[in-house]
């Protein structure tokens, strides 16, 4: 058995290397399915490590595999490495240099946690049972994501479990927020024409006027989580755009009314669809009206398997001290994260690493222009995945 | 050939006598299909006057005909003769002695003028080309009304123009309405039962909610109004019943409407009903529910004659002056002189009874309505004009 000190001074002597890698991705942040250069860093890197099996299971992402000289389970760490179509308004020195495209969501630090505890851990491979597998994943900004392709590419094979996580600016630095079950919701979207017939605003008579119509449609959606969704379920059903008409005088011919739907329940996100098309359906025919929907299933909710999560709570007590831990309750985060496309196949553990800190002026949210990460946080991050397969992978 | 004014010595001998006539029929009043008293009392003085054929088409109703001495065409005047369920709050002498039953629509006055101008007639026979039908028809206030069956009796099968007269407390005495085309509206009613799935109120998602699908059918069925509806024409639709639930914690099993619909065309009181139930079963169909939809066609708009409505302006300016004649439009109460209308051309006169000076401001159904006695002379002269002008 390896002993701590020798993994932390590891840890120590990357630290310093981990906050200039997440600099130079911030620098050079790149959209979803476009992480080229990110992508290519992230390879270089890996390859100057030694003792790591390299693939690009797509164009964009890279995957690492570190097999131990010990028997032992396969533990996949994943990072997400896209940026974000905003323009950064920050003002240090390490702001984004791409016009338009800004790390506003931490993903910079996670391929920098990631590629920290690779570090480390390519220089334990005596000591390492099984096999370590990190996934440099693309595109989790923009659905349908890079995590399922990354699946179809086959990276979980032989795959144990898998671990992901998340820097979150909400919560000052010093926690690690641990929720059991679902921690993400299902998020889908829906776009929705309203087809009416268009006509002369002073004739309503000779036409099908689609924005009242949408109206009625936008205030019966509202009963769906009133009225038909079990109180103890969580789900929102959100109209987000309405758009219809082009001048005052005129009656238009439809209206376009899009939406997203989150849940956490697989029944209840089943059932939202029908229930709305079935509003839909009854509300334009009541008059005279008729209707496209689109409902397209975006990410699934991430659910965190218990005996995995617990264990991970163990070693967050162990390697950070046990005042890190915070509870999150279920519904705490209502936004929706591809890693489900690994945890769906595979016992999986999505852990946010408190990242925010107000002295530092690190209080934006995510996806704000002046979101920021603590770079301290990313400390905590790197322990916690290099010690996670001395903990996981050992079969004993 | 008749003279063309009326015979004023004629009308202000039997001015008082339909003055007394009218207290009487006010202190005695009678419910809808109730009126027998008032109809024995018409038929005993349509007897006195001599000269008429007297009926009873139904159990209260009353006919008289008047053939005149030579033959020609066939004109029906028609009085309704009910009061309503109203407890009268008059200081009058001539208050109900019934209690809870009053006449508060002016009917006493209506029937009061036809008896006066039918004793006029009578001692005119020789005058008269063709024949006159007075009709003292019960039951106006309540669907589906006497007219009908008066109808449905034969009544009026060969009777070639109509005309009827309502008094009215807020047009002022001495003005008289004159309307071309609707003057009444189609009055209609609806029952609607929307039908969802009862529960406890904590477990909504074992249930279908009927209240909620009654709040989106009364809020939907606004549309048809203001977007389906031409602007140029005129429909009311109106939610005035809505029963549900019995407890506060129980969500209902169902939801009774009930509603109001009126309008002047046939064709926009068709499509009220079919837009009606196509929002019952669309809304109902969008939460899972169902419902059962009761339309029923009250009183049909009265629509008065072109022709027949010119002849009865110049009757007025003819009996009456030149400043009687007050044009109006149709309004959206309901009148079952309509049903006469399915057998021949009518004219429906609203003569002014209201008189601010006397505290006769009360509208039609309050139970302080009353009206100016001194219009009831203004339409037993309408009524004489109109048969000398027609049948003279």
């Amino acid at each position: 058995m390896i002993e701590t000190i020798t993994i932390d001074k590891l840890i120590d002597s990357v630290k310093d290397t981990v906050v200039e890698w997440r600099r130079y991705l911030h620098q050079n942040p790149e959209r979803s399915f476009q992480e080229e250069k990110t992508s290519q860093f992230v390879y270089e890197k890996l390859e100057s490590f030694g003792n790591l099996e390299l693939s690009r299971p797509t164009k964009t992402s890279v995957v690492g595999r570190l097999v131990g000289n010990r028997p032992g389970r396969v533990l996949a760490l994943r990072a997400d490495m896209d940026a974000l179509p905003i323009q950064e308004e920050n003002d240090f020195e390490f702001v984004s240099q791409n016009p338009g495209i800004m790390h506003a969501c931490g993903h910079d630090g996670h391929t920098a946690m990631l590629l920290g505890a690779a570090k480390v851990l390519s220089q334990l491979k005596d000591q390492l049972c099984g096999e370590v597998r990190f996934l440099f994943q693309h595109a989790e900004e923009v659905p349908p994501g890079g995590a399922m392709e990354m699946v179809k590419a086959g990276v979980l094979d032989g795959v144990d479990q898998v671990i992901g996580l998340h820097l979150a600016s909400p919560i000052p630095t010093g926690r690690i927020g641990v929720g059991y079950g679902p921690v993400s919701a299902n998020c889908d979207v829906f776009t929705l024409s309203i087809n009416g017939k268009g006509g002369h605003s002073s004739q309503p008579d000779t036409a099908i006027d689609p924005i009242v119509i949408s109206a009625q449609v936008v205030s019966n959606l509202q009963s769906i989580i009133s009225r038909n969704i079990a109180t103890n379920e969580k789900a929102v059903v959100s109209v987000t755009q309405i758009h219809g008409g082009s001048a005052q005088n005129i009656i238009p011919q439809s209206v376009q009314l899009n939406g997203t739907v989150r849940s956490f329940n697989p029944k209840v996100r089943e059932e939202i669809p029908k229930l709305m098309e079935r509003i839909v359906k009854g509300i334009t025919e009541a008059h005279g009206a008729t209707y496209d929907i689109h409902y397209e299933f975006g990410y699934s909710s991430v659910v965190n398997e218990e005996i995995l999560t617990r264990q991970m709570e163990e070693l967050i007590g162990e390697v950070l001290g046990k005042e890190f831990i915070l509870p999150l309750e279920q519904g705490t985060m209502m936004g929706s994260e591809d890693f489900s496309a690994f945890s769906d196949v595979v016992p999986g553990c999505f852990l946010m690493v408190a990242a925010g800190n107000e002295e530092k002026g690190i209080i934006y949210p995510h996806h704000h222009p002046k979101f920021s990460v603590d770079e301290a946080s990313l400390e905590h991050g790197v322990k916690l995945l290099v010690h996670a397969p001395f903990k996981l992978n050992n079969k004993e | 050939m008749l003279q063309p004014n009326v015979d004023n010595q004629k009308i202000s001998a039997i001015k008082d006598t339909v003055k007394e006539w009218r207290r009487y029929l006010h202190r005695h009043p009678e419910l809808s299909f109730h009126e027998e008293k008032t109809s024995q009392f018409v038929y005993d003085q349509l007897v006195s006057f001599g000269g008429l054929k007297v009926t009873r088409p139904t159990k209260t109703s009353v006919v008289a005909t008047l053939i005149g001495s030579q033959p020609g065409k066939i004109l029906g005047f028609r009085a309704d003769m009910d009061a309503l369920p109203i407890h009268e709050e008059n200081q009058a002498e001539y208050v109900s002695e019934n209690p809870g039953v009053m006449h508060a629509c002016g009917h006493d006055g209506h029937t009061a003028m036809l008896l006066g101008a039918a004793k006029i007639l009578a001692e005119m026979k020789d005058e008269i080309r063709g024949e006159i039908r007075f009709i003292f028809q019960h039951a106006e206030e309540l669907p589906p009304g006497g007219a009908q069956e008066l109808v449905d009796a034969g009544v009026v099968d060969d009777v070639d123009y109509m005309i009827g007269i309502h008094l009215m407390s807020l047009l002022p005495t001495g003005k008289v309405g004159i309307v071309y085309g609707p003057v009444t509206a189609n009055s209609d009613m609806f029952d609607l039962k929307i039908v969802g799935k009862g529960g406890h109120s904590s477990q909504p998602e074992n249930s279908i909610d009927p209240v909620l699908m009654a709040a989106q059918f009364i809020t939907n069925i606004q549309q048809i109004v203001s977007r389906n509806l031409n602007p140029k024409e005129q429909l009311v639709i109106s939610t005035t019943t809505l029963q549900a639930g019995g407890a506060k914690n129980v969500i209902p099993e169902s939801v009774q409407i009930g509603g109001s619909v009126r309008s002047f065309s046939p064709e926009v009181r068709e499509q009220a009903v079919s837009f009606i139930e196509r929002i019952a079963k669309g809304v109902t169909e969008a939460h899972g529910g169902t419902y059962e939809f009761h339309y029923q066609y009250g009183y049909s708009t009265v629509f008065n004659d072109k022709d027949l409505t010119k002849i009865v302006e110049e009757c007025v300016t003819e009996a009456l002056g030149e400043n009687f004649v007050e044009y109006g439009e149709g309004a959206m109460g309901g009148e079952d002189f309509s049903a006469y209308l399915q057998k021949a051309p009518g004219c429906f006169i609203p003569v002014g009874a209201g008189n601010a000076e006397k505290g006769i401001v009360y509208p039609h159904h309050h139970p302080r309505f009353d009206i100016d006695e001194d219009a009831l002379e203004h339409g037993v002269r309408i009524f004489v004009q109109a048969a000398k002008k027609i049948l003279g």
